[in-house]
């Protein structure tokens, strides 16, 4: 039966096959060319993380392969030195992020689909999605300017009553990973959103109409049709964000941490962008953007498999 | 009459294959030239243009876009460095090129650069690498006496708080009394937080001024060995004096996540008393203040030393007789000959003239014997001194700059230091005495993916992340505390291992050179 098809022919040998989608196949080649080169052919260099690499007048590949295999050196010095606090940060940043960017967008996106108003539906999307076209560099002024000592922020809560002194937000640690947290929300939620609107506008009329003849309340409706239908989109992006968890954000750090909260704002990316690009030490740079992967590969797996169990859905 | 066809037809041929080579006989050499201080400026105003007709060289500038540390980086390890490339001489990028074999051995060619040897003289000697050959030539090379950090206070302010006469004295203020004036002036402006404002912690060390009037070194130098700083038993007088201005609230309590801009907005405003910091830093803010029909409103520069201190001498203004930046030719460039001879042309006298002063008989000349500046170029350059620059091109391109004033008529190496602005005159009159050569200081550190040089990474990182920490200290007790811990994750980072190996280098530098340690403790 294996062999047979529906239609009762014999299935078609792999070279026939082959040979009958051979433009498919063509038109294929690019792609899969793009692929090796641009993300297949680079992970050569992973191999830097386990030699004393120096970059010569001899060209990449003789530099890389003739380095000095130094085992583990690197991944050690990071485990020994640096590591408790730069997972810290990351872990803290990226769950605080995960925390209010993950329900936002879907929040946001069921209170857009409730609006009757066309016209106040797409201003609110619009001016949602803005922030995500807004470069990090004005951003993070943005937030330098509005939480600095003489900023709105502070003016707004002493004005309130709230506080009885100026809080310095750029000078307490702990504060920067929840203006990262904010600040990522901010500026991904009305992106995120339409994802989620779309996979609103795909669920048929009938079962609210059905749900209102039932006498099912806005609340009810949303409960029971809305969140279950997006529910595979829900689990997708989920797990998408759990693979991400290690990459909490570069620029933002960057550009709104200072020394002042280094041990605080130093996370993976930007830890090894300063040793590995601006200190010029390649091998432990490397190191430190290999470990990152790995994990990030088993945390994506761990998460499919979960969803898979839990919901019928997966990613792959 | 074929033969004169085929003859006509081989002289055609003949001249459109030698057109192309005419033409490129006359078209100028293309040097490609990384600056890394150039910015968004482009290679086009009248001393660029200048520049290229009298070496027959055209420049292809390329912008350092971001950050020119990391596409320095970028460069070296996709092997695309351009022709030459100017680096930041203290960084540990300059030895990474030369250990790449990326940089061309200059000594090979010093007799093709008369110039170059003449004007650089023993510099040459110092900045040879441990190979005793030179990759590289240094830019803002030679003794600069200028001063640079001191207490930079609005003079307006001054004025009121101690007297024309005090405010114009050359006499420094003790810490006590400068430290009364900081708090006379916050008590006077209740509502701000900013009397004193200090430049962003950079990396490695602690602010100039503070540092200087501590006497306070890149390293401590200590019974022949040679230390970090913070095992100086006066740095932590420098951190208490910042943490207790800190806890009175006179300490901007935002220094930390300044930038420039931000720094120059509150130095605008009112609210703000004294800057310490570099005295050129408060230019644009001064031009502010003045801008809006204050002429007082000016920041002048007034030095302070530790009460009781037996000589008023301080190390306020270290500069490196070796300079600030690194110039090299790259073994890209195909074209050495030119390279070579572009570089000895804009390191010598002329070049330098050109480049610093402009064009001589247009933008200055010789009067009795002296380099004087024609027309009103001096009074343009103050009006708006960076679009002057951009227009102009005068100062615009700073390269093998030899930081000493001209040998035969003592005038400085730049137009616009020819005459002092009162800002100027104040830094001389009072940040007297403070220069020392830093020289022996620099590029001490393991460069390179070594594992020295991850440690001393390290071990600087840990004291970036606690300098503004102790400043910020809410008690001296926790200030002190943090002191503690502080060294003690330094030592763990590898601190003495380190010291060891910078130690050694250091006095095999001095024995080279023959010189004895600056300020051995």
């Amino acid at each position: 039966m294996s062999n047979v098809a529906l239609d009762g022919k014999r299935k078609k040998s792999l070279k026939a096959r082959l040979l009958d989608q051979k433009y498919l196949f063509l038109l294929m080649i690019p792609g899969v060319i793009w692929v090796l080169v641009i993300c297949y052919a680079p992970m050569t260099g992973l191999y830097m993380a386990f030699t004393n690499y120096r970059p010569s007048q001899n060209g990449y590949f003789y530099d890389l392969f003739n380095a000095k295999f130094v085992g583990l050196q690197w991944f050690q010095y990071f485990f020994s030195k640096d590591f408790g606090m730069i997972m810290r940060n990351t872990l803290a940043t990226s769950v605080l992020t995960l925390l209010f960017s993950f329900p936002a967008p879907i929040i946001l996106a069921v209170m857009l689909n409730e609006l009757k108003s066309i016209r106040l539906k797409k201003f609110i999307q619009t001016a949602s999605y803005l922030p995500y076209f807004i470069s990090w560099v004005i951003a993070a002024n943005i937030f330098l300017t509005f939480l600095s000592g003489g900023g709105i922020v502070n003016d707004l809560l002493m004005s309130l009553g709230l506080i009885k002194e100026r809080i310095l937000f750029f000078q307490h640690g702990p504060y920067f990973w929840w203006i990262i947290a904010i600040a990522n929300t901010w500026k991904g939620m009305g992106y995120n959103a339409i994802i989620y609107l779309s996979a609103i506008s795909g669920i048929d009329e009938q079962l609210y109409e059905a749900a209102s003849i039932d006498g099912a309340s806005r609340v009810k409706r949303i409960w029971h049709i809305t969140l279950p239908t997006i529910r595979p989109t829900i689990s997708i992006l989920l797990i998408l964000a759990i693979g991400g968890i290690l990459s909490t954000g570069f620029e933002q750090q960057l550009l709104m941490g200072n020394n002042a909260i280094l041990n605080y704002s130093d996370v993976l990316d930007t830890y090894a962008y300063r040793y590995g690009l601006a200190k010029g030490m390649y091998s432990y740079g490397t190191a430190v953007g290999l470990f990152k992967s790995i994990v990030s590969f088993i945390l994506v797996m761990s998460a499919n498999k979960i969803t898979a169990k839990l919901n019928d859905s997966a990613l792959f | 009459m074929k033969k004169l066809v085929g003859l006509m037809l081989a002289a055609m041929m003949v001249l459109t294959v030698m057109m192309p080579i005419a033409a490129m006989a006359d078209e100028p050499v293309t040097i490609s030239f990384f600056d890394k201080n150039s910015g968004v400026r482009t290679f086009d105003d009248p001393i660029a243009k200048e520049l290229e007709a009298r070496t027959g060289i055209k420049l292809d500038l390329i912008s350092p876009s971001g950050n020119p540390g990391e596409k320095l980086s970028l460069m070296l390890a996709g092997l695309n460095y351009p022709d030459i490339v100017l680096m930041d001489r203290s960084s540990d990028i300059v030895n990474q090129y030369i250990e790449a074999g990326a940089l061309v051995n200059l000594s090979d060619y010093l007799d093709q650069m008369p110039n170059v040897v003449a004007m650089y003289g023993d510099t040459l000697n110092k900045t040879r690498y441990s190979d005793g050959n030179n990759y590289y030539l240094s830019n803002w090379y030679g003794y600069d006496p200028d001063p640079v950090n001191g207490f930079i206070c609005r003079y307006d302010e001054m004025i009121d708080l101690v007297g024309q006469e005090r405010a114009d004295s050359a006499e420094p203020f003790t810490w006590s009394e400068f430290k009364a004036l900081l708090e006379k002036y916050q008590a006077a402006h209740p509502d701000t937080n900013h009397t004193l404002v200090i430049g962003e912690p950079g990396t490695g060390g602690i602010n100039g001024t503070f540092a200087g009037m501590n006497s306070l070194y890149p390293y401590y130098v200590h019974e022949g060995k040679l230390y970090f700083t913070v095992r100086d038993p006066q740095f932590m007088d420098a951190i208490h004096q910042m943490n207790e201005l800190y806890r009175e609230g006179i300490l901007d309590p935002e220094w930390t996540s300044n930038n420039s801009e931000l720094r120059n907005q509150k130095l605008s405003n009112e609210g703000v008393f004294a800057f310490a910091g570099a005295f050129w830093d408060t230019w644009t803010p001064s031009n502010t203040l003045m801008a809006g029909g204050n002429a007082n409103g000016e920041y002048l520069a007034y030095k302070v030393i530790p009460d009781g201190a037996a000589s008023a001498d301080l190390p306020l203004s270290g500069r490196s007789s070796l300079g600030w930046d690194a110039i090299a030719i790259t073994k890209n460039c195909k074209n050495l000959e030119a390279a070579i001879r572009f570089v000895d042309y804009c390191a010598s006298q002329e070049g330098q003239d050109l480049l610093l002063w402009g064009i001589q008989g247009k933008d200055w000349d010789f009067v009795d014997g002296v380099r004087t500046p024609l027309g009103d170029i001096i009074e343009r350059y103050q009006a708006d001194n960076s679009n002057f620059v951009d227009q102009t091109g005068i100062t615009k391109w700073t390269w093998f700059v030899k930081n000493s004033p001209h040998e035969d008529d003592n005038t400085p190496c730049r137009f616009w230091a020819s005459v002092r602005d009162r800002s100027t005159t104040y830094a001389y009159q009072n940040l007297t005495n403070g220069y020392y050569d830093s020289a022996e200081f620099a590029g001490l550190e393991p460069a390179g993916s070594t594992l020295e040089a991850l440690m001393y990474q390290g071990v600087i990182d840990v004291f970036d992340q606690y300098y503004p920490r102790m400043v910020n200290a809410p008690t001296v007790e926790q200030c002190d505390a943090l002191y503690a811990e502080m060294l003690a994750n330094m030592e763990s980072a590898g601190m003495s291992d380190i010291e060891a190996y910078m130690s050694d280098v250091y006095f095999a530098r001095l024995a080279l050179w023959g010189l004895e340690p600056v300020a051995s403790k």
